[in-house]
């Protein structure tokens, strides 16, 4: 019997890639029939009408209309939520610990949500990072933080140039200084790292993405200093066992199909 | 020699356009043989002492020379053409920073197109662009024609 799969579209990195693997998955599948959208407002008519036997819903799109839907539905359809941001209520805690939704869990959410099928803490997507071999160009590339705080306390460089310190940074308008070249898109992470010579990443993020373009990852410890880097992250051993497209064939995909 | 000047809305009262103008015919009198154009859209200025060709901006697409930008939002508009032999922007503040908000790769696909040469209007401003981007090709100690002229030796 075909089986109705509804994914939600989302803004995240993770649930889009998570949402990209299981529809390249899926979609060749002809025991399974997938309707990839944006349901906002559209979930109980998709509901009435497809009638969906497995829901994935990203945390990030989480609504008063998918929270209505679980009260009503979670003991009819398979809901998978994909905890990919932090919750801040506790009541949600609270309510999807004592629902039947099916868990994966970002564990640097911190949320502490009972029995997840599956979760994870630090995975990238592979197929934007492979540039080994391009030419790099002697600089040093700053990741910057979310918390401009933490950045100014980091990068303790002189705000007018005196002279060439091979350094730039990136990642959040705030920090106020002229090597600030801009934000950036994940998806053109890939081209921008390869590019550069070193990553120093003060959010400790994209240690994974650095290591797939293999550009030396600088350790950020108590004796950091900017001015002398000398010290560097070691390569993670099962890099390849931390893509997304690994975890949803090893962990979705098989609780899916169940 | 073809060269250009790609210069948006020519204003009587913006200076550093004034200066432009200037520096574009001191370089006529540098070399009188060369092909200098200024391509505008809008040119409301009195130049008395013009000695340069004036065409519209959309004719600059297919100039074949040495095309000068001085603003980012000309090299936006110029990195494309598919004719010039190299185009020349002009850096005298740092507008990636002033504008922080916009993608790195925006920024990169000007200051690192290949089809750019930087100069930059001080020692600052070189040394910026060293650290940030690449060396620029030359930094004018002033915007004349003698600079400009010592620029388009230079490549």
């Amino acid at each position: 019997m075909t089986k109705t799969i509804l994914i939600n579209d989302a803004k995240s990195n993770a649930a889009k890639s998570i949402n990209k693997y299981l529809l390249e998955h899926f979609g060749q599948d002809s025991d399974y029939v997938v309707l990839f959208n944006v349901f906002h407002q559209k979930l109980y008519q998709a509901h009435q009408t497809k009638k969906p036997n497995i829901v994935v819903w990203a945390l990030s799109e989480y609504t008063q209309e998918i929270h209505d839907y679980i009260v009503e539905f979670s003991s009819l359809v398979k809901i998978i939520l994909l905890i990919d941001t932090t919750i801040i209520q506790p009541d949600i805690i609270q309510f999807l610990n004592q629902s039947n939704v099916k868990i994966i869990l970002d564990k640097k959410t911190k949320s502490k949500l009972n029995n997840p099928i599956a979760e994870y803490d630090q995975l990238y997507e592979d197929s934007l990072f492979f540039d080994q071999k391009k030419e790099r160009n002697n600089k040093t590339l700053i990741l910057l933080s979310k918390n401009n705080t933490k950045n100014l306390e980091t990068i303790k460089l002189p705000t007018e140039i005196k002279e060439v310190y091979n350094m730039v940074a990136i990642g959040n308008p705030e920090y106020d200084s002229p090597i600030n070249l801009g934000v950036f898109h994940y998806a053109e992470l890939g081209e921008i790292l390869s590019d550069f010579s070193a990553v120093i990443d003060l959010d400790n993020e994209y240690r994974l993405e650095c290591q797939a373009c293999s550009i030396p990852y600088v350790r950020i410890d108590d004796d950091f200093d900017i001015s002398n880097i000398s010290s560097f992250e070691p390569d993670v051993d099962n890099i390849n066992e931390c893509t997304y497209k690994y975890f949803v064939n090893n962990n979705i995909i098989p609780f899916i199909r169940k | 020699m073809n060269i250009g000047f790609y210069l948006l809305d020519v204003e009587q009262t913006n200076k550093k356009h004034q200066v432009i103008l200037k520096c574009i015919n001191e370089l006529y009198a540098i070399r009188p043989y060369d092909n200098i154009v200024l391509f505008n859209n809008k040119f409301s200025t009195v130049d008395p002492d013009q000695k340069y060709y004036t065409l519209h901006i959309s004719e600059a697409k297919y100039f074949k020379g040495i095309l000068f930008v001085f603003d980012i939002k000309s090299a936006m508009l110029t990195k494309s053409f598919p004719a010039s032999k190299k185009q020349i922007l002009f850096i005298d503040k740092p507008e990636w920073s002033e504008k922080r908000d916009v993608p790195y790769m925006f920024w990169k696909h000007i200051y690192n197109h290949e089809d750019f040469e930087l100069i930059t209007a001080n020692e600052t401003m070189e040394k910026l662009c060293d650290n940030c981007w690449r060396k620029p090709l030359s930094n004018l100690k002033d915007l004349n024609g003698e600079q400009i002229n010592a620029v388009l030796q230079k490549l």
